[in-house]
């Protein structure tokens, strides 16, 4: 026989050993939607593996044509003997044509000659479309109790989220730690999606009197009243630092909901409130002298990883305190007065550590030492006091003392100067003057009281504004003043008619200059060429622009007497042309009040 | 009248300069107990000057006040962060404490913003941003009257400079509030109540920020992020103000001893 041939008949007779024959069955998801189709697969394992014998089951339409198989092998040797193992996978289609709970029995699976039995399977049916409104008068999002029967075969609103708050413990002493659990159960079934608002912060609730850690939320898939969530669980560790009674606050949780069929989609907004939680902290009994706060159960350890020293340089020695409490309270463990040695602020580090529902810390104290003479170190025993509150009594932990040799540094091993014993004495008596403070200032600047500073902040501020204000309007006005002839008119009429006026008496034809005078303020006043006044259209003019029929009467007779004599050749004496001159004064001025008047209406 | 006020301006100057002098004379004579009184007499009289705030600081620290010490040195240099034996005198004094704890710092933004200002005193900066402003509305005003070839750039610095010189005298006039320890043990609690567990403790001396007050207590935090509350009678402000309540003038009766003490050192 051929080497070949030989070999191969070996291995044929050492598979002879086969594994156990086994069956199971799968579904995709545990809650499907009525005459939506899913796939439950099959699986078994063997040498041998024959045709499934699917079962009829009421309310479900099975597809018994495999919508797809796939196998693997597994050889396995365990000392000169081989084991196979096969297994083939067969996925079937099914449509669920009721509501409810469907069973899948037994499937019997043929196996090297054998007949194995899978476990039978439960799938919840629900209704296909909408997400039922909760029923009124219904509480809205309060989480059901585990084990209540499922309300219907539709989820509602009142089922697609909810928000719970649980303490570890409600009775604590304190500084004792109390881990606060906010979970957010979000329905988990094809097409609806819950979730916070787009850039929300997440609002942890008020825990006045305590001192708090978060954790890193954690997330979990669970089932209630026959439907699965995804568990989102917001942790906070809580230390009371006061005793008494002690509230942590509702948590408050706003969120949004959407469920997709096909083209449908419903959406729901979530305000959700949990109740308060009362908390009880106890006083802790008399604390020792010793005692720095810490509550928990610890464990204390001291490190020092060389096992030599060196004079003069520094090495790592490493205190852990590890175990369950107020870490935060844990600022630095004492070391006690080490004789010749340095002793560096430490480097503090803590890692939380997190055992299934434990959590616990290692807090680390890295003090750098530097021995300054040579010889033996030794580290004595450093303690550590807390409070138990399992024990409800003080305890102390202990490290064991280190003990270390110290050697020379390489350049100190052969010193090269040796110092004389009368400078050692001398040393003593030398004053290290810079070292103390610089002296006093004798010759300030002026001393002198602080002022109002505040009224002269608002001075040196609003003065140069008020100031610009001011020089703003005037060059706004002047301005004007160059461009606008109309306006340049009659703010100057009053001004150039007075003037005008004043020249009358001295004039060589008195009545002239006081026509002129008074024709051209009205002309100035409307903006009018001055030979475009005469007696006759004053009261046109006046009327025309809203003025006073008596102030239109009054402007009319002065220029009427001053044309009488102009045309006439009646002289005017001098009391009339003064008195026609003061009646002129009173006119432009009623004039100005008028079209001031009426400017600022 | 104005020669009146004058008068009275000059004569009150006087005042101050003498009672300064005879301040410095207690000093010289190693009596800390009185040039303590003085110059606290000084500040709680509105005198604002770095020199009495140097010079208070050094009382106190003979005086072995150390947080007191510190707190008038940390004045000194808010008024004038040029006054190097201030910075020297301060730094002695920080090693003297117990832990050399170090001293806040102003938040990132404002290093960044103003990395300029920290070697300008408190003057300096305000007259430069009160000058600048002026310049500022004077430029404008002269664009209105006529119309000049640089002055639209001049306006333009002038108000750029401004605005940042008023900033930072704003900041200046108003710090981050800094406080001192001045007890032997300061503890430094979870909450505003006495019954609080204790989270860290401070040494005298030792320099804080703090961010509010209510009722007495102080939410402090120091250089290296620790946070808690502690009450306000263990700690001296900085400020501004710097006007203290008349009951805090008097020095206390406890340094005599150590004033003793320092002074027999003074004089070695």
């Amino acid at each position: 026989m051929r080497p070949g041939v030989l070999m191969a008949a070996l291995m044929l007779t050492s598979f002879a050993a086969i594994a156990e024959p086994e069956a199971n069955i799968r579904v995709d998801r545990q809650t499907v939607t009525i005459r939506t189709p899913f796939v439950f697969t099959l699986e078994a394992s063997g040498s041998n593996i024959g045709e499934p014998q699917i079962p009829d089951v009421e309310g479900l339409n099975i597809n018994r044509q495999a919508a797809n198989s796939s196998s693997s092998m597994q050889v396995s040797i365990v000392g000169s003997r081989s084991m196979m193992v096969k297994t083939q996978r067969l996925g079937y289609y099914a449509q669920a044509t009721r509501l409810g709970k469907i069973t899948i029995p037994a499937i019997a699976v043929p196996v090297d000659g054998q007949t194995v039995y899978t476990k039978p399977i439960t799938i919840n049916v629900i209704e296909r479309g909408a997400i039922q409104q909760p029923v009124a008068g219904q509480p809205q999002n309060t989480p059901s109790s585990a084990g209540t029967p499922p309300r219907g075969n539709q989820p509602t609103w009142d089922d697609a989220a909810f928000i719970e708050s649980n303490v570890s413990k409600r009775g604590v002493y304190q500084g004792e730690a109390v881990v606060l659990t906010l979970s957010l159960w979000a329905l988990d079934i094809p097409g609806i999606q819950i979730g916070t608002y787009r850039g929300q912060k997440f609002d942890y609730p008020a825990t006045e009197g305590f001192y708090a850690t978060t954790l890193e939320p954690r997330q979990a898939r669970k089932e209630r009243n026959g439907w699965p969530y995804n568990v989102t669980e917001y942790r906070q560790v809580l230390y009371p630092t006061v005793s008494g009674e002690l509230t942590i606050g509702p948590w408050h949780w706003n969120g949004a909901g959407e469920y997709r069929d096909g083209w449908r989609v419903q959406r729901q907004n979530f305000s959700l409130d949990t109740q308060p939680i009362p908390i009880t902290a106890k006083p802790l009994p008399e604390r020792p002298p010793d005692f720095g706060g810490a509550v928990g159960s610890f464990t204390l350890k001291a490190d020092l990883p060389r096992s030599q020293l060196m004079q003069g340089v520094p090495a790592q020695f490493i205190i852990t305190v590890s175990g369950k409490g107020n870490s935060d309270a844990l600022n630095a463990i004492g070391l006690p007065k080490i004789e010749n040695v340095q002793v560096s602020d430490p480097e503090k580090g803590v890692k939380p550590i997190e055992t299934g529902g434990d959590i616990s810390f290692e807090k680390t104290f890295t003090y750098a030492i530097t021995p300054l003479a040579a010889g033996t170190l030794r580290i004595p025993s450093i303690s550590l006091c807390y409070f138990d509150p399992t024990a409800e009594s003080y305890k102390t932990e202990k490290t064991v003392p280190i003990t270390v040799p110290v050697v020379l540094s390489a350049e100190e091993s052969t010193p090269r100067v040796v110092v004389a014993p009368e400078a050692l004495a001398m040393k003593g008596a030398v004053d290290v003057i810079g070292e103390d403070i610089h002296p006093i200032v004798t010759s300030p600047q002026r001393l002198r009281r602080e002022g109002a500073r505040r009224a002269t902040t608002a001075t040196v501020v609003g003065m140069p504004v008020l100031a610009y204000c001011g020089l703003a309007l005037v060059m706004r006005r002047r301005r004007r003043l160059e461009k606008d002839t109309g306006y340049a008119r009659d703010y100057l009429a009053k001004s150039k008619g007075r003037r005008r006026l004043r020249g009358v008496a001295q004039a060589a034809e008195p009545s002239d200059e006081l026509y002129k005078a008074v024709a051209g303020y009205i002309a100035d006043k409307f903006n009018i060429a001055e030979g475009a006044v005469t007696s006759g259209d004053v009261a046109p003019l006046f009327g025309k622009h809203g003025v006073d029929g008596d102030l239109a009467e009054g402007f009319t007779r002065i220029l009427k007497a001053c044309e009488r004599a102009r045309y006439a050749g009646t002289k005017l004496s001098t009391y009339e042309v003064t008195a026609l001159g003061e009646a002129a004064v009173v006119a432009m001025d009623r004039l100005d009040d008028q079209m001031k008047r009426r400017r600022a209406r | 009248m104005s020669l009146l006020l004058a008068a009275a301006f000059l004569l009150g100057a006087n005042a101050y300069d003498d009672t300064f002098n005879s301040a410095n004379a207690a000093y010289n004579a190693g009596d800390y107990a009185t040039a303590i009184q003085m110059y606290e007499q000084l500040i709680s009289e509105s005198v604002v000057s770095p020199a009495v705030f140097f010079n208070l600081g050094n009382a106190y620290y003979r005086a072995g006040r150390l947080g007191r010490a510190i707190a008038e040195y940390e004045r000194a240099l808010q008024l004038d962060p040029n006054l190097y034996n201030a910075r020297e005198n301060l730094a002695k004094a920080v090693r003297d404490t117990k832990d050399h704890l170090a001293g806040p710092r102003p938040p990132d933004w404002q290093e960044s913003l103003l990395f300029w200002h920290y070697r300008l005193s408190r003057h300096a900066t305000d007259t430069l941003a009160a000058g600048l402003w002026l310049l500022f509305w004077v430029a404008l005003g002269l664009r209105q009257w006529r119309p000049l070839r640089y002055t639209r750039g001049i306006v333009v610095v002038a108000g750029v400079l401004a605005v940042a010189f008023g900033l930072s005298a704003w900041e200046k006039a108003h710090p981050e509030m800094i406080a001192v320890a001045d007890a032997a043990v300061v503890h430094v609690h979870y909450g505003t109540n006495e019954n609080e567990t204790v989270r860290f403790d401070l040494s005298e001396g030792d320099r804080v920020t703090v961010d509010k007050r209510i009722n007495g207590w102080s939410r402090v935090s120091t250089a290296d992020g620790e946070r808690g509350w502690a009450q306000d009678k263990d700690l001296v402000f900085v400020g501004p103000p710097y006007k203290r309540p008349a009951n805090l003038s008097a020095p206390p009766s406890t340094a005599s001893a150590a004033t003793q003490n320092l002074g027999a050192t003074a004089a070695r």
